[in-house]
């Protein structure tokens, strides 16, 4: 296993290093996405710049190596998908009356049985809102009043700084931290890959004040369906090992939040209590510096009894090469113990629920620019690593989800907007002592190894 | 047959949203943008400009910790304004250096700035 690990990493160098040395620096000045470009300019110039369309493209291959098999799917074979193909529409319907949305698809070019997807090709529209810039419909001083924006209908949930930071492209990293995948449901189950961002129906106030020589404060108060879940636990995931000998077990994962997002098109709450996200947010004049603060609660369960509360810290430093992202976030969950939701055959000390429990997740990391060059100086080397560390354990005998990760990539601007990016993972389980039996027999391994291509390009 | 879960009311209701008549005009003549750093020059000029202009004020700088959508609305809704009236070029950046097809740029709200503006909406 070792040997493939080590043969994946190097394939990856070396392929990297052969296409910097060979790739002519004339191609800096090319432009594919020029003829794209064209045509949104055409609709906005049309349009007297009402209609603002945006999108970029990202394909990947993906491979793992020492994740278990699944029945119904086998990501330490390679996955081939167009991951992300996205379309974003911003339209002004008066000075201050906006509406926006994104088109989100995605295709599957593995084998299904390898990525157990259902369809090869999914779309949806991620988000869809209105906004009213209140202050300016009533004509307020902004300097003295400070901005209020009140945003309606499928909205992006203000919480931490990741969510809101689509499109993906405008990252270093196509990989996704823990705090955005297993806590703050950023990102939706690892293979589905769709619906990147966590949106939800409802409202959001967002008031902004600049003060000159202190800087930018940003508050965002929401009210929003929220997480929830039909079932009696909140992370109600199973997945189903392929053990061989040991047979197909059914077991709770225990992998966090992702599940208990609503579907893209669903207007309707588990129970009719609603959620209240406040995020709190400064950016000093000195420095180029956002840190900010940000607090969830709401009832995930049917009958409303439940809370999910969830508080987090962000923090972005970036200069003109230099940057730094951090995120720590925490959910309390009150649970009942002693409900096992699993009704297939499965190790009842993995699957039965223990009673309240926390989540944990943070991340760090850092990139640097260290090459510039082409027209402008507009083609670049980045390098990027990042350490990140999750619980989501609810004292379960295992779960795999409890495990630190670190993250190496370099990313390359080779030619105008289009971006190469090489990324290479590996996690650590941290109680993989106690892992159980058909863990391992389905290939569970302590460390859990990740090398990712992938080719982005935007207009 | 693959699912296809977009879902065609969706569809309709954005594409009537976006190409629509434009009846809602903006109807401004001249949006000052600046900086904080540059607040007096934008209300001197806000206060010199003839009355009979449609004069509003946009601090870029609140575009610092705008979503990706926000500057993008941000720019389309300013490209409506007959004129946008750049207080130096420093907010431009946050505008994601867009070239705005009827902008000028202006430096301290004397009277050769706002002979500059009221040319531009003529």
């Amino acid at each position: 296993m070792k040997i493939k690990r080590h043969k994946t990493y190097q394939r990856l160098a070396s392929f990297l290093l052969l296409a910097f040395i060979y790739t002519p620096n004339s191609y800096s000045a090319v432009d594919p996405m020029s003829s794209i470009q064209a045509i949104t300019k055409q609709i906005f110039d049309d349009t007297g710049g009402r209609v603002n369309l945006s999108g970029y493209i990202n394909g990947h291959v993906m491979n793992h190596d020492g994740a278990p098999r699944l029945t119904n799917k086998n990501i330490n074979n390679a996955l081939y998908q167009l991951r992300e193909a996205s379309l974003f529409a911003d339209i002004i319907l008066s000075d201050s009356l906006f509406f926006s949305t994104e088109l989100e698809m995605s295709y599957d070019f593995t084998d299904k049985n390898d990525s157990g997807r259902d369809s090869r090709f999914e779309g949806l529209f991620n988000y869809y809102y209105f906004d009213l810039d209140v202050s300016n419909a009533l004509d307020w001083d902004t300097d003295e009043t400070g901005s209020l924006r009140v945003r309606t209908g499928r909205i992006l949930v203000p919480f931490l700084r990741y969510n809101e930071n689509k499109p993906s492209f405008k990252q270093h990293l196509m990989s996704q931290p823990f705090t955005a995948w297993q806590i703050a449901p950023v990102n939706n189950a690892a293979i589905s890959y769709q619906q990147f961002g966590w949106t939800d129906t409802g409202v959001s106030f967002n008031w902004s004040y600049i003060r000159d020589d202190v800087g930018l404060f940003d508050v965002k108060l929401s009210i929003i369906n929220g997480l929830g879940s039909e079932s009696d636990v909140l992370d109600s995931n199973s997945i189903q090992l392929d053990a061989g000998m040991m047979g197909t077990p059914t077991v709770r994962p225990r992998d966090g939040l992702a599940n208990a997002r609503s579907e893209w098109d669903s207007f309707n709450d588990v129970n009719d209590d609603k959620a209240v996200v406040i995020q709190t947010s400064f950016s000093p004049v000195s420095t180029p510096l956002n840190v900010g603060l940000s607090w969830y609660k709401g009832a995930w369960d049917k009958s409303g009894d439940k809370d999910l509360t969830m508080y987090g810290a962000h923090l972005d430093y970036t200069t003109t090469d230099w940057s730094l992202k951090a995120e720590y976030v925490k959910a309390d969950v009150d649970q009942t113990a002693g409900i096992n939701v699993v009704t297939a055959m499965g190790p009842a000390a993995i699957n039965t629920s223990t009673g309240d429990y926390s989540m944990q997740a943070w991340y760090v990391e850092g990139a640097y620019t260290f090459l510039r060059y082409g027209e402008s100086n507009e083609n670049n080397l980045v390098g990027v690593l990042r350490f990140d560390e999750v619980e989501t354990n609810d004292k379960a005998v295992f779960t795999p989800f409890n495990r630190s990760r670190i993250t190496v990539g370099l990313e390359w601007g080779f030619i105008r907007n289009m971006r190469l990016r090489a990324e290479v993972q590996r996690s650590k389980l941290d109680d993989f002592s106690a892992a159980p039996g058909p863990y391992i027999s389905a290939g569970g391994d302590e460390h859990i190894d990740m090398a990712m291509l992938s080719l982005i390009a935007y207009f | 047959m693959e699912k296809v879960i977009i879902n065609s009311r969706f569809l309709l209701l954005i594409l009537l949203i976006a190409f629509s008549p434009s009846s809602i005009a903006t109807g401004v003549d001249v949006y000052l943008v600046y900086l904080g750093a540059d607040k007096s020059v934008q209300k001197q000029l806000k206060a010199d400009l003839p009355g009979n202009l449609k004069v509003k004020a946009y601090n870029a700088g609140i575009l610092t910790m705008a979503d990706y959508s926000g500057k993008q609305k941000a720019i389309g809704k300013l490209s409506q304004a007959k004129v946008v009236a750049l207080v130096t070029e420093k907010p431009l950046a946050l505008l994601e250096n867009h070239q705005f097809k009827n902008s000028v740029v202006i430096s301290n709200g004397d009277q050769a700035d706002i002979d500059t503006i009221i040319a531009a909406v003529q």
